[in-house]
């Protein structure tokens, strides 16, 4: 399985597989960078989400097609499904250690105060005090703008726990980056 | 509509997502209510503010990795059953390589054992007392 993705990208989808990366690969990266809080990881899972893309498409398994793309539900998805067997597994080995119980002094990472801000920092705090499901919606709404049906398709959920999840979400890190010193003026 | 209605609903209104008639009575209440519309123009501000924060630039070579398919760490990583199999056909290999060395010569075998061969499997059998090694067929 490993060795058959070293060159799966070369076949007579190649150029729909470049538009969808070109038209996706961004958003792909901030959801998982972010629901992750881990760079290295969100690009190990940005190769896996797109690997798994590129195959979809290659085996025509996808069923609705935006201009010959999967739809952004889809690729959302497929990077979620991505996000989800890795913490699984990171769950089996006990390294996977996103929980609610963090400090949010302990959370901060002084690598991203110099690269992003300040405000970038304790964003990423706040949001690692979300549970998972919380912070996914979060992202995909807030971040990637898509709606709540979409969301509801992506995460499986129905879109009332959606938009149940968005305002408690947005109330929790209101209150989190209040206490940080970003109150909204 | 009263302000604590209008303040639980303020994100999904914010973000388009309630219905027709709900958004009618929204507009109404903002428009005689100084207080409700000021959470609005917060609301906005915050998610904009957030949204700007957490737009993240691409690292500049994942794209081009993607693109010519090079294997992340990842897609190693994530699956340890090929890692079991390679280490199998490792182990496999190395018994291959070393187990003629363990067959016991004893005096003059017949054919065909009295030639160099590749051990494949072997069988054990006891003949007085003592050890006989044969190379045997395949498993």
């Amino acid at each position: 399985m490993a060795l058959q993705a070293i060159r799966p990208h070369h076949d007579d989808r190649s150029d729909d597989f470049a538009r969808l990366v070109e038209r996706d690969l961004d958003r792909v990266w901030r959801f998982l960078r972010s629901l992750l809080r881990d760079p290295d990881l969100a690009r190990d899972l940005c190769h896996d989400t797109f690997l798994r893309l590129h195959e979809s498409l290659r085996r025509d398994e996808i069923r609705q097609l935006d201009d010959g793309l999967p739809r952004a539900a889809y690729v959302f998805a497929a990077a979620r499904n991505a996000a989800a067997s890795h913490g699984r597994r990171a769950r089996r080995q006990a390294t996977f250690g996103l929980d609610a119980s963090d400090d949010i002094a302990d959370t901060g990472r002084t690598d991203l105060a110099l690269v992003h801000g300040e405000l970038r920092k304790d964003l990423d705090t706040a949001l690692a005090r979300l549970d998972e499901d919380h912070r996914a919606v979060f992202l995909l709404s807030e971040i990637e703008g898509l709606r709540y049906e979409e969301i509801a398709e992506i995460l499986e959920i129905p879109a009332g726990t959606v938009a149940s999840r968005k305002h408690h979400a947005v109330q929790r890190l209101r209150r989190d980056m209040e206490r940080m010193g970003h109150a909204v003026s | 509509m009263q302000c604590h209605e209008f303040e639980t609903a303020l994100v999904a209104w914010v973000d388009g997502e309630l219905s027709a008639d709900a958004t009618r009575a929204y507009e109404v209440h903002a428009a005689s209510c100084g207080a409700c519309r000021a959470l609005i123009a917060a609301r906005r501000h915050e998610r904009d503010r957030w949204r700007e924060a957490l737009r993240d630039e691409t690292p500049t070579d994942l794209r081009r990795e993607i693109l010519v398919g090079r294997p992340s760490r990842a897609t190693l990583r994530f699956h340890p059953r090929a890692w079991v199999w390679a280490a199998a056909a490792a182990v496999v290999v190395v018994v291959m390589l070393i187990a003629p060395w363990f067959v016991v010569d004893r005096g003059a075998p017949a054919e065909p054992f009295s030639r160099p061969c590749t051990l494949i499997a072997v069988d054990v059998e006891e003949d007085e007392g003592r050890t006989l090694v044969l190379p045997g067929g395949l498993i």
